[in-house]
């Protein structure tokens, strides 16, 4: 048993490890540039506003900067690039410009992430090409990839302070020597001089060569995978896309109040209803309180939550005032309540969203005991505990109970995972901003820092939930060995 | 049975257990809340005593020009008084009048933060009306502005070149910034005594937004957009705290600033230096900050200013006042301090956060909220509302339900991807408009609520031309085009082709819609079945907002079905219809629309002043559009505003020139209701 227990924790991180890598590149292959361009009505049109400008190509550089989307996903070699394919590439993006808007602007973008490792080539790209169009190219690309983020907040130290003070000067003069379309050859040539003399100030950040070591260094450290796993190791699991004041830890515990009244409350209640309902099922096997309790629970299986939940709005809490919205009442009413009101409270809420998420699971883990009641039943042992006068509860908790709690321990074990989940429909109807609503936004708006999060915390629940599955099974069955 | 009863009784300890802890706990936050109330009421005494001691001074009097050097009375003031808040508006509201009420509303969606850029229609509304600017325009009416935080606004030219033209701006001195509230920060946020402070509106907080929106370092698109607006801004002086200076740039051809200037500066608003410049502790973000362009430069400010710790709230010195957002809703108050009495008539606004319109609706049902904008496909659930015992009940106690209708500032399209080639060709995209029956639509997808429309204005704006009729539904005429064109379904499969460059194309090609809205869905599911009886095989993709708005910012969409929400005149066709943004990234031209005399047109619209002469290059410009089909004009939506009968003043201003004469604007407007207490 102990041994087993070592060999699990220890396939713990390998498998953790392996589902990060793999959602992490399942996430980085969608695109993942933040939009700003559409707006939802309250009528829910998707509409936009036609006096808004466009916000140019340098504006959504200077975004994914901001988000962090300039590094390669896994390797980086985009320091080993030659400068004739560079020269080439080039020529072809200024002939992708006349043919097609989008591939010209996704190359485009694509030059600035990797220009940052290309500095020096840029500049002899700038200074050797005759095309004006080509220097500009390169230098607007140079000043792109020499603009760089400062430290933000107020808790730095002097030597970040002055660090930041040396940025914002740089990228100011950086801003000031962008090629113009109106640039003649002299103008652009004086640009380029004052750039190479840029570059020698700052050569100990953007060197002239990279070195072979260093080389290596960037291929396997300038990544976004390195990156996010240094943070997730520190168990710093990022902040929300379109607020960084905002911790995803911090926004997940906010919600854990909702999740455990959504998931986990029912999960445990269901599960103890289940076993009564499945234990009253078959020990009244085939008379009329299992057929009805069948009967009922089929019913219930088949009702779709969305039915259930719009029925129950319109039928039970506007004709009856039943509140319905939200997890609490209106917080200005709320705040004065005491603990006993606000407890009235949250569970006159809860009400109807607890009923429409235990229903389905209730209905069907009945169903699941009542199979597994009856097998343990129709045992041997169960027959002749029975034929020996062993008193009713007792023969039913310990003997036929315990027995058959085995395959609902697996089914609950399994769907601890899904706690992270939520319940998505009944959240939405309901207006409660719990786990469901939380990552349905965050896969819609690719935030992936809290869905990543969604797919490590969900696998690490599964994970330890198979393990205390295992290990309940050798208390409940002393039969499993695990050796 | 004894293990049972200690089972018991030991859930029943602990639950106990748990109820005292939870008590205590809200004990301690009620003595926290008292002793934030208590620092609030002592702010407000003191506030009151302030006032009182500036209403005693004369520093608040336009009149007083000992402490107004620079103001000139030679000058005119280009900000006319609105006879509709001087007049008509203390009329209808008696002497004793005082504001009182909730005014619930719902809204779908939440604002991630309340960054002063964010760019969210119905946010940036709530911020505007947080902080208010320069001018605003006269009720019901565009164009004509009254003061509003600035009392004069003068056009001077400098003696040392009278060609030039120069804005001068007087500002109120009775504005202030109301201090942050603690209250609206998370507990671990040690805000600094220097936020707790009421502070003047000044010059300052103006060049500041300019600042902030000329930085290009500031990420948030809105920032990007106003940008482009404010650009031909050629110099921003601060003379004195009340008063600053505005010179715009002349084209070197025209000799003229834009037609758009004086607008533009009316719209500029403050931001507030005392918040926006600092960390939460009490520290500038930019220690050396002396240099003119200091804000309008530095890379770590813009990104300080992106993650500032106040982008959670509203700083407010405007007629409403932010009094703090939850995850159900935000709430604002009646600024008691502000100079104009009659600019909020509320005592309170409470905006409700809603996932659905199905949601809003189900809110208004059960009286939770006053107004509520119906969606077509709700109107037999609200006719039978009506009918029913819950709502004869709310009649009774003065909760009946009105309703206005009016056709919004909007209208809904097919754009067609001029790029594809199946786009390119004028005829082909005549065509298609010809075989979608836009009657058909607004009668059966939309019940009657829709109007057709003929081009890119707002159908009842003076610069729509009103002798266009919309295109007919014609599959006869389109399907002569199409042959005329090439395109015949040779092999019999039922779909067009036609030999382009050696190469058999099908005429096939994809209708991107959002989801989420059930009127898109259906008119496009009837775009699709109608196209696909003569030959053209349009297939449906529905995607959720963050695709739809990256296929339209890449424009990597053959077609797609959006709507246009309309600003106010002046129109400006350039962000739309200008071929230098065909292929820009992002730019609101996803199709890529290009025409020579349109470009023209709007340069010309950029400078011409005379108002004839913009009507006919309008006009004119509507006829191309009108010719060259870019979008399929689908139509406007008319609207079904509901709100309960104690909801006063509201009405349609165009419909009311006995009231308003002159008024152009043709849907309610919100901020002239006020609500009777039941």
């Amino acid at each position: 048993m102990k041994n087993y227990l070592m060999r699990r924790l220890l396939l713990l991180p390998v498998t953790l490890f392996a589902i990060i890598l793999v959602n992490f590149l399942i996430l980085n292959l969608a695109p993942l540039d933040p939009v700003a361009g559409l707006n939802r009505s309250s009528l829910d049109e998707a509409s936009r506003s036609s006096d808004e400008s466009a916000l140019g190509e340098e504006q959504f550089l200077l975004f994914r900067q901001h988000y962090g989307l300039t590094l390669p996903i896994l390797f980086n070699l985009w320091p080993s690039i030659s400068q004739e394919k560079m020269t080439q590439e080039f020529k072809e993006l200024l002939e992708t410009k006349k043919k097609s808007a989008s591939d010209y602007h996704q190359r485009y973008i694509l030059w600035g992430d990797r220009a940052p490792f290309l500095m020096s080539t840029l500049l002899k790209i700038a200074r050797e090409e005759n095309s004006l169009e080509i220097k500009r190219l390169a230098i607007n690309l140079f000043i792109r990839g020499g603009t760089r983020q400062g430290w933000v907040g107020p808790t730095i130290d002097e030597q970040k302070k002055q660090e930041n003070r040396d940025i914002a000067e740089s990228n100011s003069l950086l801003y000031s020597l962008k090629a113009k379309q109106s640039d003649n050859f002299a103008e652009l040539f004086n640009k380029i001089e004052q750039l190479a003399n840029w570059q020698k100030e700052n050569v100990f950040i953007f060197p002239y060569q990279f070195s072979l070591p260093k080389k290596i260094e960037i291929f396997f450290f300038e990544t976004r995978f390195f990156r996010y796993m240094s943070r997730v190791i520190s168990l710093d699991f990022g902040t929300l896309r379109l607020d960084q004041n905002k911790y995803v830890v911090s926004e997940v515990a906010k919600r854990i109040k909702y999740s455990l009244t959504l998931s986990l409350f029912p999960m445990l209640f269901a599960f103890i209803l289940a076993c009564f309902f499945g234990l009253c099922m078959a020990f009244f096997h085939n008379r009329w309180l299992d057929i009805s309790l069948n009967t009922i629970f089929l019913i219930l299986f088949s009702i779709p939550v969305f039915v259930a939940a719009l029925f129950l709005i319109e039928k039970v809490a506007i004709s009856r005032d039943l509140p319905y919205g939200g997890f609490h009442s209106d917080e200005k009413i709320y705040a004065y309540f005491t603990s006993f009101e606000r407890l009235k409270d949250i569970m006159l809420h809860l009400i109807l969203p607890f009923s429409c998420v235990i229903y389905g699971t209730l209905a069907m883990q009945s169903r699941l005991s009542r199979i597994s009641m009856l097998n343990v039943l129709r045992q041997d042992h169960v027959k002749t505990a029975f034929a020996k006068g062993l008193f009713l509860p007792q023969l039913l908790i310990r003997h036929v109970g315990k027995n058959a709690a085995i395959p609902l321990i697996t089914s609950l074990a399994s769907s601890l995972g899904l706690i992270l989940g939520g319940s998505l429909i009944v959240e939405t109807i309901f207006e409660i901003n719990g786990f469901g609503r939380f990552f349905y936004d965050a896969v819609v708006n690719r935030d992936y820092n809290v869905v990543l999060f969604s797919a490590i915390a969900g696998s690490f629940l599964a994970l330890t939930g198979y393990l205390v599955a295992d290990i309940c099974y050798t208390f409940l069955d002393p039969r499993i060995r695990f050796s | 049975m004894k293990l049972w009863v200690k089972f018991f009784l030991g859930i029943f300890i602990c639950t106990a257990l748990l109820m005292v802890y939870w008590s205590s706990l809200l004990i301690e936050e009620k003595l926290k809340n008292l002793k934030e109330e208590m620092i609030d009421l002592k702010r407000v005494i003191q506030s009151v005593v302030d006032s009182q001691k500036e209403s005693s001074s004369e520093l608040t009097s336009i009149s007083s020009q000992k402490s107004r050097p620079h103001l000139r009375a030679d000058y005119p003031n280009l900000l006319i008084e609105d006879p509709y808040y001087q007049e008509i508006l203390p009329k209808m509201l008696s002497a004793d009048f005082l504001p009182k009420g909730v005014r619930k509303e719902a809204i779908v969606g939440r604002p991630q933060h309340l960054h002063p850029f964010n760019s969210f229609k119905e946010f940036a509304g709530m911020i505007a009306a947080c902080t208010g600017s320069l001018a605003k325009l006269h009720f019901g009416k565009y164009e004509i502005y009254a003061p509003f935080l600035a009392l004069k606004m003068e056009k001077r030219s400098p003696d040392e070149d009278p060609d030039a033209c120069e804005y001068w701006i007087h500002l109120r001195d009775d504005v202030f910034w109301e201090p942050l509230s603690k209250s609206h920060f998370p507990e671990n946020l040690q805000l600094d005594g220097h936020f707790l402070k009421r502070y003047p509106v000044t010059s300052k907080d103006y060049k500041f937004y300019y600042d902030a929106i000329m930085n290009p370092y500031v990420s948030e698109a809105k920032g990007a957009s106003l940008r482009r607006a404010y650009e031909d801004i050629e110099s921003f002086r601060i003379i004195d705290d009340v008063t600053f200076v505005i010179r715009w740039k002349r084209d070197s051809h025209h000799h003229k600033i834009k037609y758009n200037a004086f607008n533009l500066t009316c719209g500029l608003q403050p931001l507030p230096c005392f918040v926006f410049k600092y960390f939460a502790d009490g520290k500038k973000i930019v220690e050396d900050d002396q240099a003119e362009n200091t804000y309008r430069t530095h890379s770590i400010w813009a990104q300080n200013f992106s993650n500032h710790f106040a982008k959670n709230v509203i700083v407010s010195c405007g007629a409403e006042l932010f009094a703090g957002m939850t995850e159900e809703g935000i709430r604002f108050i009646r600024n008691p301090h502000f100079y104009d009495p009659y600019a909020s008539l509320s005592e309170e606004y409470y905006y409700i956060f809603k996932e659905s319109p199905d949601a809003i609706w189900q809110d208004f049902k059960t009286g939770k909220i006053d107004f509520c904008l119906l969606a077509p496909h709700q109107w037999p659930d609200c006719h039978h509302f009506l009918k029913s015992s819950l709502y004869q009940e709310q009649s009774k106690k003065g909760m009946k339900i009105h309703d206005v209708k009016f056709v919004d500032q909007s209208y809904f399209y097919i754009g067609w991807n001029e790029k594809k080639p199946f786009f390119e060709n004028k005829e082909l995209r005549r065509a298609l408009s010809l075989l979608i029956d836009r009657r058909r639509i607004i009668e059966q997808n939309l019940n009657e609520m829709g109007i057709m429309i003929t081009g890119p204005f707002a159908p009842y704006s003076s610069s729509s031309d009103p002798s266009l009729d919309p295109l007919p539904y014609d599959p006869d005429q389109a399907v002569f085009l199409l042959e005329q064109e090439g395109w015949f379904d040779r092999d019999g499969d039922g779909v067009r082709e036609k030999m382009i460059a050696d190469e058999v194309i099908p005429f096939r090609f994809t209708l991107l819609y959002y989801i989420k809205n059930s009127a898109s869905k259906l008119i496009c599911e009837y775009v699709g079945t109608a196209l696909r009886q003569y030959g053209i095989d349009c297939r449906l993709y529905g995607v959720d907002l963050p695709d739809l708005s990256r296929h339209f910012e890449d424009k990597t969409f053959d077609a797609l079905l959006l709507g246009w929400s309309l600003g106010a005149p002046p129109e400006d066709p350039e962000q739309l219809w200008h071929s230098s943004l065909a292929e820009t990234k992002g730019s609101s031209n996803a199709i890529g629309f290009a025409n020579s005399e349109v470009d023209e047109i709007i340069d010309k619209l950029h400078y011409e002043y005379d108002q004839k002469e913009r009507l006919s290059l309008y006009h004119r410009f509507h006829h191309i559009i009108h010719d060259e089909a870019p979008y399929t004009f689908l139509y406007a939506p008319k609207r079904r505003l509901l709100y309960r009968d104690y909801v006063r003043n509201l009405f349609i201003p165009s419909e009311r020139q006995d009231l308003i004469p002159g008024a152009a604007i043709a849907d309610p407007q919100f901020n002239v209701i006020w609500i009777d207490s039941l």
